[in-house]
C-alpha cells in the first residue's frame, strides 16, 4: 500500500495544460449527457437570457414599437414609474396588502387542515384530500367568472348566506376592502388544495416515533405540535412562502376578470401594471417595471429569510 | 366502531374511558369540519353546474336558487354548441353567436396543451435521467444553475419576452410561444431528476450499458417505461397548467379561428361586464372544465401522490 502511494507521488504533477486537455478529453466522452440537458439551456439562453439583457437596454430607451428607433433616454423610465405614475405606488400597497393577507391565512389555514388529514385512522383521508385538491383544474379565468356571480352584492351566494344568518350583506365587489378580501377568498379556494397536499406530504414524511416519545415524556399535543411539526416543516414553510410570493406579484387574470382592478384601482396589481404598459405599447416602461418588480420580490424574499431566521433561532433558543 | 378510534392510541389501563369518550368528540368534530369544508371546497362546482342549466333570468333573481325551478335547461349549451334551433337563437337575444365557434376553441387549446405536453414530458424525462444517473464534469453546477432559475420571476423580462417572441420571431397568431420556449423547463427536470432518483436501481442501468445500449436507447427503453408514473404525473401539471393560461395568450392570440377557451371565456366575460351572461358563461366553463376533471379523476391518486411527494423531496 505504502509503496504504491509513494510510487503514485513519484509520477511527475500533470501540466496545467494537459489537465484541461484531460479536463476536456472527459467532457467529450459525455457528450451525450450534454447533449441530452442542452434543451433547457438552449431555451434559457435564447428566451431567458437574452430577452433579459436585451430588455435592460430597453428599459433604458423610449420605443413603441415595430419600425421605429429606440431613443435613448436613460434612467427616465424607471423615474418616471417611480415618482410620477398614477397607478403604480396603488399596485404595489394592494400587492403587498394581499401578500400580507394571503401568507399567514393561507399558510395557517393549509396547515391546520393537513393536520386533520393526517390524524391517525382517518376514514376518507383520500376523499377528503381529493375535494380540497379539486380546484386545482380550474383557471385563472373561470374561477374569476364564478365567483364574480358567487360574490355578487344582489344575486350571489354569500351575500344569500349572510342575509339567512341575519347579517347585512356585504357589498363584495364594489367597496374597496371587501373586494381586496373577495380577491383572498378567490385565492384561498384556487390554491388551498395544493398547500394541503404539500403539507400532508410533508406531514407523513415525520416519524411517528418522534411524536410518542415525546408522549412518553409527557408533552401534550399542542406542545408536540410547535415543538415537533412546526419546526420539522421549515423547509416546506420556506419553498411554499417564496413560491407563494412570486405567484402573487404575477396575479393577473383572477382580479383583471373579477374587480378589473377596481374599485378604485383597490385590487390592481403590479402585474396588470404591465400589462396596461404593454397594452398601450409602452414597452421600454414595461420593461423597466419588470426589473422593478424583480427587485421588489428580491427585497421581500430577503425580508422574509431574515426574519424566518431570526424566528429559528429564537424558537432553537427557547427550546435549548 | 373504527370512527370512534381515538386520536392518539389510549394507553392500555389509564383511564381508558374517558380519553376514548373526550376523542370520540373530537372525532366528530372533525369530521364535521372537515366536511364543512369539503362542501365549502365542492360549491363552487356545484354553483357552476347548476347555473349553466337555468335560463339567465334566474340567475338575476333576488337569490340564487340552488335547482333550475322549471328544471334543468340545455339551452346554453346548444348555443355554444352551435345547435340551438333558430327559435331558440331569437329568444336568447344573441343573433351573433354562431360567429364564436366553441368546439373549435376547445379542440385549440387541447392542441396547445397536447403538444406542450409530449416536447416538456420528453425533453424533462431525458434531461432528469442524465441528472439522476450520469456523473459528467460540472454536473452539480449545472443543476445548481437549473434551479436557481426557479426563483426567476416571469416578471422581470416578461415585456422583452413578449417582444421577442411576437415581433422578432413573429410567432403572433401561432402556437410557437407554448411550445419552444418551455421545451425543457426546470420544474420539471427537477420533479423527473427526483422520481428517477427513487424508482430505477442503478444495476438496471448498468447492466444495460454494459450490454451495450446506447443512452437514448436506455432512456426510450428502460427509463420511459418504468417511469410511465412519474411521466404522467408531469404530463397533467403540464396540461393543467398550459390549458389554464391566459396570460401570454392574450397577447399572442388575435385571429378569432386559434382562440383557446380561456381566451373566449375571459372575452366574453369582459365584453358582458355590466350584466354577464352567467348561463353561457358557466356552460362554457363547464365543458372546458369537464376534460381536466375526467382526466384528473382517471389520474387522481398518482396526482395526489406525485403533489405530495414533490415536499419532501424538495
Amino acid at each position: 500500500m505504502a509503496q504504491a502511494i509513494q510510487s503514485a507521488s513519484a509520477i511527475p504533477r500533470p501540466k496545467p495544460n494537459s489537465r484541461w486537455r484531460e479536463l476536456l478529453r472527459e467532457m467529450w466522452k459525455h457528450r451525450v449527457d450534454y447533449l441530452f440537458i442542452s434543451p433547457f439551456f438552449i431555451v434559457f439562453l435564447i428566451f431567458g437570457i437574452y430577452p433579459m439583457l436585451w430588455g435592460f437596454r430597453l428599459s433604458l430607451s423610449r420605443w413603441p414599437g415595430g419600425q421605429k428607433p429606440m431613443e435613448w433616454v436613460g434612467l427616465n423610465n424607471y423615474i418616471g414609474l417611480l415618482t410620477s405614475d398614477p397607478l403604480l405606488g396603488k399596485a404595489f400597497v394592494n400587492t403587498m396588502l394581499m401578500l400580507g393577507w394571503i401568507l399567514p391565512t393561507g399558510l395557517a389555514f393549509a396547515l391546520v387542515v393537513a393536520v386533520m388529514l393526517n390524524v391517525r385512522k382517518l376514514k376518507g383521508r383520500g376523499v377528503f384530500r381529493t375535494i380540497y385538491f379539486l380546484p386545482f383544474v380550474t383557471s385563472g379565468v373561470i374561477v374569476a367568472i364564478v365567483f364574480s356571480q358567487f360574490l355578487d352584492k344582489d344575486y350571489g351566494w354569500v351575500n344569500l348566506l349572510l342575509k339567512q344568518i341575519g347579517l347585512e350583506p356585504v357589498p363584495w365587489l364594489v367597496e374597496p376592502i371587501p373586494a381586496q378580501i373577495s380577491v383572498t377568498l378567490l385565492l384561498h379556494w384556487m390554491g388551498s388544495g395544493t398547500n394541503i397536499l404539500i403539507f400532508l406530504g410533508a406531514l407523513q414524511a415525520i416519524d411517528r416515533e418522534l411524536y410518542e416519545a415525546a408522549e412518553i415524556d409527557g408533552a401534550n399535543n399542542t406542545q408536540s405540535f410547535f415543538r415537533i411539526t412546526v419546526p420539522l416543516l421549515r423547509p416546506v414553510l420556506l419553498f411554499m412562502i417564496i413560491t407563494a410570493t412570486i405567484g402573487l406579484i404575477n396575479l393577473y387574470a383572477q382580479v383583471r376578470l373579477l374587480t378589473n382592478g377596481g374599485p378604485q384601482n383597490n385590487t390592481y396589481t403590479l402585474f396588470m401594471r404591465m400589462m396596461d404598459l404593454i397594452a398601450g405599447n409602452r414597452f421600454g416602461e414595461g420593461a423597466a417595471l419588470g426589473f422593478i418588480i424583480g427587485a421588489i420580490i428580491l427585497v421581500i424574499t430577503f425580508i422574509q429569510l431574515r426574519l424566518l431566521r431570526n424566528w429559528w433561532t429564537v424558537e432553537g433558543k427557547m427550546q435549548r | 366502531m373504527a370512527t370512534l378510534a381515538p386520536l392518539s392510541p389510549a394507553k392500555p389501563g389509564v383511564t381508558k374511558s374517558r380519553a376514548s369518550v373526550g376523542s370520540a368528540i373530537g372525532r366528530v368534530a372533525l369530521y364535521a369540519l372537515l366536511i364543512v369544508l369539503a362542501i365549502i371546497f365542492l360549491f363552487p362546482f356545484y354553483s357552476m353546474v347548476i347555473g349553466s342549466l337555468m335560463p339567465k333570468e334566474e340567475l338575476f333573481k333576488s337569490y340564487p336558487q340552488l335547482w333550475p325551478p322549471d328544471g334543468p335547461q340545455l339551452t346554453a349549451y346548444k348555443l355554444l354548441l352551435q345547435i340551438a334551433s333558430p327559435a331558440e337563437v331569437e329568444e336568447s337575444g344573441l343573433q351573433n353567436i354562431n360567429n364564436y365557434n366553441f368546439p373549435r376553441y376547445i379542440f385549440n387549446t387541447m392542441l396547445i396543451a397536447g403538444v406542450a405536453v409530449g416536447l416538456q414530458v420528453f425533453f424533462n424525462t431525458l434531461a432528469g435521467y442524465t441528472f439522476a444517473k450520469r456523473n459528467f464534469p460540472f454536473k452539480n453546477g449545472l443543476f445548481s444553475v437549473i434551479m436557481a432559475t426557479l426563483l426567476l420571476p416571469t416578471a422581470i423580462n416578461f415585456v422583452p419576452f413578449y417582444l421577442l417572441v411576437a415581433s422578432t420571431f413573429g410567432w403572433k397568431d401561432t402556437y410557437l410561444p407554448f411550445w419552444i420556449p418551455s421545451l425543457a423547463t426546470a420544474f420539471g427536470i427537477f420533479m423527473m431528476r427526483q422520481f428517477i432518483s427513487s424508482t430505477i436501481p442503478d444495476e438496471i442501468i448498468d447492466s444495460a450499458t454494459i450490454d451495450g445500449a446506447s443512452q437514448f436507447t436506455i432512456v426510450t427503453r428502460i427509463v420511459m417505461p418504468i417511469m410511465a408514473g412519474g411521466m404522467v404525473v408531469l404530463g397533467i401539471l403540464t396540461f393543467v397548467g398550459v390549458y389554464n393560461e391566459y396570460i401570454l395568450t392574450n397577447l399572442i392570440i388575435s385571429k378569432p379561428d386559434l382562440r383557446t377557451v380561456q381566451l373566449f371565456l375571459a372575452n366574453f366575460k369582459a365584453a358582458t361586464i355590466r350584466a354577464p351572461l352567467y348561463d353561457l358563461l358557466f356552460a362554457g366553463s363547464v365543458m372546458a372544465t369537464i376534460p381536466l376533471l375526467i382526466i384528473f379523476f382517471v389520474f387522481q391518486r398518482k396526482l395526489v401522490e406525485g403533489v405530495m411527494s414533490g415536499a419532501i423531496k424538495g
